[in-house]
């Protein structure tokens, strides 16, 4: 009986139009995207140099993207399976039969599963003949193997559905609705996000790869750490937490499944019959019992009667419902649980100022009321139809307009009323942490003027589709695939705002400067769009469906009738401002601006390169000194700017040609101070050639005289211009000033990429070592040291700043004037900063230190001020007295989010420091505001004093050298566990960007974009070579190092010197380590094997400690060859503490013990009670797999107690 | 008022020809249309309301072209579906008023005189309160009864009324029907020929979407008169008359069958003249007796 139901039920589906639908979708965007990994529609779009496009990661990766996407489509089928016979009234057919109840349940639910299996496999087959075609770039493309489609369709795809299916089908067969299936969807899908909130966590990640329904995320952490050579070559691995993750989620399925069949009977649902309270009820006469006609009256106030008592019910109804209270909770819960799972990563926390609460709130929450709008939109417009009420309704006097209008309302105000939910969660999470500084106004504008409005676009649509699609499954699928089309538009070339519907109001908030700059741009947008909705609205309106019309001719024939003139002038009306805010926007991004396609600026880099490459190190003057000036205009996001640069010859042979890449309206003045000629000018590309005649000589001195304007004008397609903004403006140097040569930092970088324009695989920068590139400093060749002088104005508001001490301060026709000058030489790179500031000022051994600030900012001033004290105080100590009188912090909006670091200036981006949550008391929360002042003040010393110069491990001694000063000031100051969170989560960013680079370079061959090495490795292994070769001979080494090349440049100072320097401060044992850390790329795989303890009769305890080591040497892909291991390691043992009445570990045993066995035996002795044992407790060591560094202790009996 | 009917077809985009070239026309009173399962009564209800669109041919009600100016025609109609759901989770009294707003009775006084006084004559005052879900098969249908009649319907169309009422209500009914349809156009479908005889002063037979035969039941009824011969037979005489194209109608009665033939003189021996009903009038028609 159960096959003939199952049999029957595949049939039906295999009969339906819908189920093919799904399939030649599905298997067409699978086949789509293929082609463009392939790079065949719009050339290469993969970013992954060396990880093949069909590794098996990926293919899974893909696989599980379908089983997500494809839950609308499990939703549908499983949803009709179940809820078809209660639709069509059916059941009570098929309820009589002498059919067990479990049967009828298998069998369609099998039939179901079946079915969505079917189309799951259309999607790997197109996947699979995707990746084999011929015409693909084979580059990318590793060898075919069946196995990597096969593996995680039986691990992911079908568990997936199979627990999917049975969570929807039992849903929908025992409630005898489709509504709770969509919640059950709903929860599915915040399992999902929340893991995506966990994973950035270290410690939470195991949480993350077990809530995930859809196995994600799991995989997420298993493959985490895989290098590209791993990921190509490798299955999945199915390691305990992916194995976890599938037996709880399979587990779910069979659970559901069993109560589904459990409580699933066939008995018939009637209604409650009145109870008898009721009947008692003593009934009143009407007033009147004679038929008599009642006169209706048809105007304008009955049309406003009719309007409002529909709404009122339609909104009534969507929200009364039990379910949208459900839907409600749930959405309550979610927010609440993942702002807990974003609240803290790694230790670090931000406060919950408005603007951040918003983001982490709504970012999560987008998914949920895309799903919300999309059912909903079904929902309200199906709802008669599905009750049979509309053959009464549809009969009413009543236009059109006003059921049409009442549903579109009520589903508009879902997600009104679920914004307004988030924001009283918002005012409760900040109000949880005691954070009171509210901006309601912010709320307002965020979640109703920008969100609201924006989902309102999209319930016009969704209403549309369904309206005129006239089917409800297929509406949804189709507004998915608007979804999909979003998310791919760019990969299929397209990118213009214009075409994309609801498009262009993305904008940043910043405490500092508001919305200000894209105000205009999203009025814009939303004038076009909503324009756009309404003419959407229109065509519903047409196309409403009343009676009984079924095919497309007799609808629109209908909708031509329906065309009243006032529907007609509405048309008109709305078309004209669409056209015209379209017209207008178009104006703004394509003419005011410019506006580029796709791969606009990868095309124009690569024959930049192929252009004018050939006068790259070409001898070009080298600059001096720089006197400016800068003049802000931040009202009109304007500036004007001018400069006399003083240039020098320094090379050995006469200059006859300078090179530069400029465009003319850069520049309104450019005057050589000797003879020249511009011989030559490309303007698409930009590159100009003065000739000089005669030639510049070796040692000859002139100067160049510039100026030039920047204007904000109108906005563009992507963003908008933000050089100036209304307060905060941070210009840097190199985006205003001219620059001589050819410039390498315009070319493309990734290898495939260069292969589509026929280019060589990129140059690198020279080896550490090479002369000439020792010759150029590390920020280019347009200077070496240099004078800087600066003069600035802004609004009579604002503090303008430049690097340098204050020399002047006037006004002058209602502006602000600032005269700066910088007495030390300095790199040519500056920054120009105006703002409304706060100002901090303390005095710290005839230092003055300033902190230019929000006035709302205030949460980590102290602390930052303290970071400037001591690192002046501890980096003094080592590496020479900090160099100037000032030092000076500017805060500035979050448009970017770093601090940078220039002499006794460093402008510190309000995303960060500025509104972190720092909690003394709690050793696990990482002090950022501290770390990155304490880094950036590093920098005062690395590069400005002693900088490298053009080559490889350059950057390293800079970012490296900072980082490490960070950290070794902050264990001093924060203590060993501050420090333990540190390295870990150093060792994790670091094994993280390894595994997304292609080439893993050594340090000494680091070319200073590898991030995960110049900070993360750096910090970490600079830190742990300290702790073993002991801080103070480290120190020392460093401060030698720093006397001996302090401002040296023609040569720079190199990587390779500075490593000579520390090897001449290492013992003997020890400079394995030297060559290991910067020379080879070195990783542990230490593991505790054993740990057994027992206690002395002295109340001592002994612990007998098994250990592995091994150390192996990977390549540049991540291929490993073991070591041979003669290595100084750590070992410990971890007590526990009660503190503030809660465990804690605390390390009661740590020593360095010199390894050269694969297993180690050791044998403690210990005054207090061990907890943990194992090898190197405190990650200091770089592990892949560092959970299992410690076990815990188990205890034996002491043989003296025995009896 | 006057609702005439021109020559309306309909075909499906199935091929099914629900309605062929019917032409009618209707005045005051109550206008009876039989015809079995299938015959097109449903869909030709469903044109005259508005609700779905004739391929050819016209309805005017009075001077209203009802293709043209479907509002019009709206805001005189009471429509009773053959086959209706309702909100299920709102009471009877607050969907009728409802209904009643969007019927055009904005005054909310008038309103509540009106609500109360349908739910009291359909016999559900007692039940006013009560959820629309939790109402049997046949309070629905009164709860449709007393929609149909909301505001003051020149035109009201009720199809299958009385199916799932019982032999009360029906009477019941019928004698509300009765009342409201002297000045008013009542189109009534129906499969049982009780309903016609005791109710319509017109009537009509449709069967095939063709319309077999319009007029006064009594007129039409005056051309079988004299024609009708019932017999009581054995059953198996009566299998030798199941070819027979004189049969009308015949029914299990005590063990024995009971036969009507139309017949000029007598057909049989033992069958007596009878006086004709409706039903025999309907069954001579749709077995396609040329009357």
């Amino acid at each position: 009986m159960l096959l003939n139901i199952l049999r029957f039920e595949v049939k039906l589906g295999l009969k339906k139009m819908s189920f093919w639908v799904y399939c030649l979708i599905f298997s067409s965007i699978a086949f789509l995207i293929v082609n463009i990994l392939g790079g065949v529609i719009v050339g290469m779009s993969g970013v992954m140099d060396n990880t093949n496009w069909n590794s098996p990661s990926i293919i899974a990766g893909f696989q599980t993207f379908f089983t997500i996407v494809g839950t609308i489509v499990c939703s549908a089928i499983f949803g009709n399976a179940a809820y078809r016979d209660f639709e069509t009234n059916m059941h009570p057919l098929f309820f009589t039969k002498p059919i067990k109840p479990s049967s009828y349940y298998l069998g369609r639910f099998g039939g179901a599963l079946i079915l969505n299996i079917l189309i799951q496999v259309t999607v790997s087959l197109a996947l699979l003949i995707g990746f084999l075609m011929p015409y693909l770039d084979q580059e990318g493309i590793g060898p075919f193997r069946l196995d990597a489609y096969i593996q995680p369709f039986m691990v992911f795809v079908i568990p997936n559905l199979f627990f999917i299916g049975s969570i929807i089908f039992a849903l929908a067969i025992l409630t005898r609705r489709m509504l709770p299936t969509y919640l059950g969807t709903i929860i599915l899908f915040f399992g999902y996000t929340i893991a995506g909130s966990l994973i950035s966590d270290i410690d939470t990640r195991w949480l993350a790869a077990l809530i995930d329904p859809f196995g994600d995320n799991a995989v997420s952490d298993a493959t985490r750490y895989w290098t590209p050579a791993e990921k190509n070559t490798l299955l999945l691995p199915v390691n305990k937490w992916l194995l976890l993750n599938r037996i709880i989620w399979i587990s779910m399925g069979v659970l559901f499944l069993f109560i589904g069949t459990k409580r699933f009977d066939f008995s018939h649902v009637v209604g409650k019959t009145k109870t008898k309270q009721d009947l008692d009820k003593v009934v009143n006469e009407p007033s009147n019992i004679v038929p008599v006609a009642y006169k209706p009256i048809f105007d304008r106030s009955t049309l406003l009667s009719q309007f409002k008592a529909k709404v009122i019910l339609e909104i009534r109804r969507a929200f009364l419902d039990p379910y949208f209270k459900g839907i409600l909770f749930t959405a309550i819960c979610f927010l609440i649980m993942n702002q807990w799972a974003g609240d803290s990563v790694n230790g670090i926390k931000i406060l919950p100022v408005t603007y951040r609460v918003l983001g982490s709130l709504t970012g999560s929450f987008d998914l949920f009321m895309l799903i919300l709008i999309i059912f909903y939109s079904g929902q309200i417009i199906w709802k008669e139809r599905e009750l049979k009420a509309d053959s009464i309704l549809d009969a009413h006097p009543v236009p059109n307009w006003i059921p049409m209008l009442s549903k579109l309302i009520a589903l508009i105000l879902i997600p009104g009323i679920m914004l307004f939910v988030l924001m009283l969660v918002g005012l409760g999470i900040q109000t949880w942490h005691g954070f009171y500084d509210y901006d309601i106004h912010l709320y307002v504008k965020r979640l109703f003027l920008l969100d609201w409005t924006g989902f309102i676009l999209l319930c016009v649509l969704a209403f549309t589709v369904q309206t005129i699609v006239n089917n409800k499954y297929l509406g949804h699928f189709i507004i998915i695939l608007y979804f999909l089309f979003g998310m791919f538009k760019g990969m299929l070339g397209f990118n213009h705002t214009l075409y994309f519907y609801g498009s262009g109001s993305g904008a940043t908030y910043s405490d500092m400067n508001g919305f200000s700059p894209y105000v205009s741009k999203v009025l814009w947008y939303k004038l076009y769009w909503g324009s756009c909705a309404v003419l959407f609205a229109f065509l519903s309106n047409l196309f409403w469906k009343r009676g009984l019309v079924r095919d497309i001719r007799s609808r629109i024939q209908q909708a031509k009738i329906r065309l009243s003139p006032s529907i007609g002038y509405g048309i008109l009306t709305f078309s004209i401002l669409f056209l015209g805010s379209g017209g207008y926007i178009f104006y703004n991004t394509n003419i005011l601006n410019d506006f580029y396609p796709p791969k606009h600026w990868e095309k124009q880099s690569a024959d930049f390169e192929k252009a004018y490459k050939k006068y790259e190190g070409k001898p070009q003057p080298k600059i001096t000194s720089v006197n400016c000036s800068v003049d802000l205009f931040p009202k009109e996001a304007r500036l004007e700017f001018s400069g006399t640069y003083e240039l020098k010859n320094k090379h050995d042979v006469p200059i006859d040609t300078i090179y530069t890449a400029q465009k003319d309206w850069m520049y309104n003045e450019y005057d050589w101070g000797r003879p020249s000629e511009l011989v030559f000018y490309d303007s698409t590309l930009g590159w100009k050639m003065y000739a000089f005649d005669p030639p510049i000589q070796p040692g000859d001195e002139f100067t160049l005289e510039f100026s030039g304007e920047r204007k904000r004008k109108g906005f563009r397609n992507s963003g908008v211009d933000l050089l100036v903004v209304e307060n905060g403006t941070m210009i840097q140097s190199s985006s205003l000033f001219p620059s001589f040569g050819y410039n390498g930092g315009r070319e493309l970088s990734q290898k495939l990429v260069r292969k589509k324009y026929d280019l060589e695989e990129r140059k690198k920068l020279p080896d550490h070592d090479d002369i000439k590139g020792n010759q150029n400093a590390l920020l280019g060749d347009d200077a070496d040291w240099v004078n800087f002088e600066a003069v600035m104005s802004t609004d009579i508001d604002q503090i303008a700043m430049a690097p340098g001490y204050l020399q002047k301060e006037w006004q002058e026709e209602g502006r602000r004037y600032f005269h700066y000058k910088m007495d030390d030489q300095i790199f040519n790179f500056f920054t120009f900063v105006s703002a409304r500031y706060q100002v901090l000022k303390e005095e710290h051994n005839g230092i003055s230190l300033e902190i230019y600030h929000h006035p709302k900012h205030t949460y980590n001033l102290e602390t930052m001020m303290d970071a400037m004290k001591k690192s002046i105080d501890y980096y003094g100590s080592i590496y020479g007295p900090y160099p100037y009188r000032q030092c000076r912090i500017l805060e500035f909006p979050r448009y970017a989010s770093f601090a940078q670091s220039f002499p006794n200036t460093i402008p510190f981006s309000e995303a960060i420091g500025f509104i972190m949550d720092v909690d003394p008391d709690d050793p696990e929360n990482l002090d950022m505001p501290f770390w990155v002042t304490a880094h950036e003040m590093g920098h005062q010393w690395w590069p400005h004093q002693v900088s490298g110069g053009s080559v490889k491990g350059a950057n390293f001694m800079s970012e490296g050298l900072s980082e490490y000063s960070a950290i070794s000031l902050l264990a001093r100051e924060r203590g060993d566990k501050q420090l333990r969170k540190f390295l870990k989560y150093e060792l994790d960013k670091y094994l993280d960007g390894r595994s997304f680079d292609s080439k893993e370079p050594p340090i000494i061959s680091t070319e200073g974009n590898e991030q995960y090495i110049v900070y993360n490795k750096a910090g970490h292994t600079l830190y742990a070579m300290s702790d073993i070769i002991g801080t103070d001979r480290f120190n020392r080494a460093l401060g030698k190092f720093i006397d001996r090349y302090r401002y040296k440049y023609d040569p720079y100072p190199n990587i390779g010197q500075f490593i000579s320097t520390i090897r001449e401060e290492t013992p003997e044992d020890l400079q394995y380590l030297i060559t290991d850390t910067f020379e080879k790329i070195t990783l542990y795989e230490n593991k505790a094997k054993e740990a057994i303890a027992f206690e002395n009769p002295d109340g001592t305890y002994t612990v007998d400690l098994k250990i592995e080591a091994k150390k192996v040497y990977s390549d540049s892909l991540g291929v490993q060859t073991t070591a041979e291991l003669a290595d100084w390691l750590e070992i410990g043992v971890f007590g526990e503490d009660i503190k503030d009445e809660e465990k804690e570990e605390v390390p009661i045993y740590i020593e360095k013990v010199f390894i050269t066995d694969s297993i180690s035996t050791f044998e403690i002795k210990l005054d207090k009670k061990p907890f943990k044992a194992g090898i190197d407790p405190l990650y200091k060591f770089l592990d892949r797999d560092s959970k299992d560094n410690l076990i815990k202790v188990s205890f034996n009996e002491p043989l003296s107690n025995n009896k | 008022m006057k609702l005439t009917v021109e020559n309306i077809s309909k075909t499906y985009p199935n091929g099914v020809e629900a309605l062929k070239n019917v032409s009618l026309e209707i005045t005051n009173g109550i206008f009876g249309l039989l015809g079995p399962n299938g015959a097109g009564k449903s869909t030709l209800m469903r044109t005259i309301a508005a609700l779905q669109e004739a391929d050819d041919g016209s309805i005017m009600l009075g001077d209203i072209d009802v293709a043209k100016d479907k509002q019009a025609l709206r805001e005189m109609l009471g429509y009773l579906p053959q086959e209706f759901g309702v909100y299920p989770k709102v009471s009877a009294i607050d969907l009728l008023d409802h209904m009643a707003i969007m019927k055009g009775i904005a005054d909310a006084q008038i309103r509540k005189e009106q609500v109360e006084s349908l739910l009291y004559q359909v016999n559900l005052w007692e039940s006013k309160e009560q959820k629309l879900g939790t109402f049997s098969g046949g309070m629905k249908q009164r709860f449709g009864i007393a929609q149909a009649l909301l505001g003051d319907p020149k035109l009201i169309i009720v199809d299958e009324p009385t199916a799932g009422l019982d032999p009360m209500q029906r009477n019941r009914f019928h004698n509300l029907l009765s009342e409201i349809g002297e000045n008013v156009i009542v189109i009534l479908s129906t499969h049982i020929v009780d309903d016609v005889s005791d109710l319509c002063n017109d009537m009509a037979i449709i069967l095939n979407g063709e319309l077999k035969l319009s007029g006064k039941p009594l007129e039409l009824i005056k051309k079988i008169e004299g024609k009708v011969w019932q017999g009581l037979i054995e059953k198996d005489v009566a299998e030798t008359l199941e070819d027979d194209e004189r049969l009308i109608s015949k029914r299990l009665y005590m063990g024995k069958v009971k036969v009507r033939l139309l017949s000029d003189g007598e057909p049989m021996k033992g069958f007596k003249l009878n006086e004709p009903e409706i039903e025999d009038l309907y069954f001579a028609t749709i077995n396609d007796f040329r009357i």
